[in-house]
């Protein structure tokens, strides 16, 4: 704001002044006019046959002469053009009126000159005197004042081009610092989540053998139904397990190619019961043999974690719409759902570890999708369903049959 | 791209842009620094003689005009003497140093220079001398005058008449 009232007030300034340097300089050439006019008529008063008048000289005079009622030019500073007659009659004006006359007027060489035309006393008789002026030294102020604008323009330019550079470049490092700052926490966490994971895993899978156990023995009752119970938990907790160690895992980009169709066909047949129970209806519509730069183990995890999500966005029941077309090189799989959607302020932080809206959930399904697509070269976007519900965008490389390329 | 060379590459972007700029906006850098019709301008109005000494000689400026400079008392006088082509064909020989009497119509420019294009330039020590335009200004090289070259090394002053007064392409620029 202060850097905008300063350009606005420095140009203003600027403007201003160079404005009212073109009144300075007439005034400059109208005083030196009627200077010149008044020393005229008194050389001219002095010595009637004007001879006096050839010796009168300055260096500010383009020309000059005096013109008499009838239009011969009594005196010019061209001697040769002495006696002759005028070729305009704009004197006229100046006769009858008896008022100043003066304008700008561009001689044969091309030069513009101030011309000046004054009623002249001269015998008691009155002439026209018609003085054309050089006008450079006269305009001196002006061109100070032309070269004050574009200094202060230019150093105004200059300052908001260096002032935005400044600015954009202080952006660019805070986002880099914070970037760095998020991926060093991101760092701490997976390693202290690794470790966590991999010292749970053992004594979970005794847990949960021993569940396992229990459960089959136990006759059906209260106490087989908490064996279950210790079973299924240990069996979550394995799989948070199994999530954080993947997570952590390096980021090697994946060089491996899955079958999106056939990765497709298994998910269907394994979560057609829970579609059941949940009452969802899923559509979907993948070509056959969809080969995609992405191995079929990381391709089964995300479309399982998407799906799996779109599913418990539809407690009531719905329609899922699983999409896959193939574009220019790029696999476009789209997962949309009729739900209530992603909520918009939460749209930035979906795909970060550790951030869910889930009462149950450790929020490292997306950040696991986001790094399966990003180590296979794809993108992953959340979106608004056409619907209204909730739309996961995934594109991955496609892999080219032999022989198609 | 390096932050640095992006600084460096606003930086040329905005001192070519303000230069282009400027010469829009103030209207110079047209091909004309004097602003004045050195190849065919003349006015009778602005007819003088002035008598000086060479300072020096430019067998063709940017315009391709033979010009030279003459000090006149305390006035430097620079002198359009036509085209360099046809000034080598039928000019007169000069040197710096020379003293000269030019008659030719004075104008100053629009970069303080005064300027006298000539109609008749006389080496006076050797008494030649050189019409480059006829009596209404009109140039030798475009044709113009009773006869090319009209006197050289003559010995014998060329005759000037009256001129008509007014201005010759009188373009008005009014307030």
């Amino acid at each position: 704001m202060v850097a905008f009232l300063l350009t606005v007030g420095l140009s203003w300034f600027a403007l201003r002044n160079y404005s009212s340097a073109a009144p300075v300089a007439d005034d400059n050439l109208r005083g030196l006019a009627l200077t010149i006019a008044s020393a005229m008529e008194g050389v001219a008063g002095r010595d009637p046959s004007l001879n006096a008048l050839t010796s009168f000289q300055s260096p500010e005079i383009a020309y000059a002469m005096l013109i008499s009622p009838s239009g011969r030019i009594l005196f010019h500073s061209n001697p040769d053009l002495t006696g002759n007659e005028v070729g305009d009659g704009r004197y006229r004006s100046v006769l009858a009126s008896g008022v100043l006359g003066e304008e700008r007027v561009r001689l044969g060489t091309g030069e513009y000159v101030y011309e000046f035309q004054a009623p002249f006393h001269l015998s008691g008789k009155v002439s026209v005197l018609r003085l054309a002026l050089h006008t450079w030294r006269s305009e001196a102020v002006m061109r100070r004042a032309k070269f004050g604008v574009s200094l202060i323009i230019s150093l105004l330019v200059l300052g908001w081009v260096l002032g935005g550079t400044v600015y954009l470049l202080l952006r660019r490092q805070a986002a880099q610092e914070e970037r760095l700052a998020r991926q060093n926490e991101l760092e701490r966490l997976g390693e202290v989540g690794a470790v966590l994971a991999h010292e749970v895993r053992n004594p979970l899978a005794g847990i949960k053998g021993y569940g396992q156990l229990l459960a089959e023995r136990l006759p059906d009752g209260r106490e087989r139904d908490y064996a279950q119970l210790i079973v299924r938990e240990s069996l979550r907790l394995e799989q948070l397990a199994d999530d954080i160690l993947l997570y952590t895992r390096s980021d090697a980009k994946q060089l491996l190619t899955g079958n999106l169709s056939a990765v497709v066909g298994q998910l269907s047949t394994l979560l057609a019961p829970q579609l059941e129970i949940a009452g969802v209806r899923m559509v979907v519509s993948v070509a056959e043999q969809v080969m995609v730069n992405c191995p079929d183990d990381q391709l089964h995890r995300l479309l399982l974690n998407l799906l799996t999500n779109a599913i418990q966005a539809l407690p009531d029941g719905g329609d899922i719409a699983l999409v896959a077309t193939v574009d220019d090189g790029e696999v476009d799989i789209s997962i949309a759902d009729n739900g209530p959607g992603v909520d918009p302020e939460i749209r930035a932080v979906l795909f970060e570890p550790f951030r869910t809206s889930k009462a149950r959930g450790a929020g490292l399904g997306l950040a696991l999708c986001k790094k399966i697509v990003d180590s296979c070269g794809g993108t992953i976007v959340a979106g608004e369903a056409p619907e209204g519900g909730a739309l996961f965008s995934v594109k991955l490389p496609a892999v080219l049959p032999e022989g198609a390329a | 791209m390096n932050p640095i060379k992006i600084t460096i590459c606003l930086l040329a972007a905005f001192i070519m842009s303000s230069s282009v700029a400027a010469h829009a906006f103030w209207g110079i850098g047209d091909d004309k620094a004097s602003g004045l019709n050195l190849e065919t301008g003349y006015d009778a109005n602005t007819v003088t003689t002035v008598t000086g000494r060479i300072v020096s000689l430019n067998s063709g400026d940017e315009h391709g005009n033979a010009r030279l400079e003459l000090v006149s008392g305390d006035l430097r006088i620079v002198v359009v003497l036509g085209p360099q082509g046809y000034w080598a064909e039928h000019g007169i020989a000069l040197k710096p140093g020379d003293s000269v009497t030019v008659r030719g119509s004075k104008a100053q420019g629009g970069d303080g220079v005064v300027y006298l294009l000539a109609q008749k330039i006389t080496e006076t020590s050797l008494n030649t001398s050189v019409t480059l335009r006829n009596e209404s200004g009109q140039s030798e090289w475009s044709g113009g005058g009773a006869g090319r070259s009209a006197s050289r090394n003559a010995g014998r002053p060329a005759t000037m008449r009256s001129q008509s007064p007014g201005r010759m392409g009188s373009g008005r620029m009014g307030r």
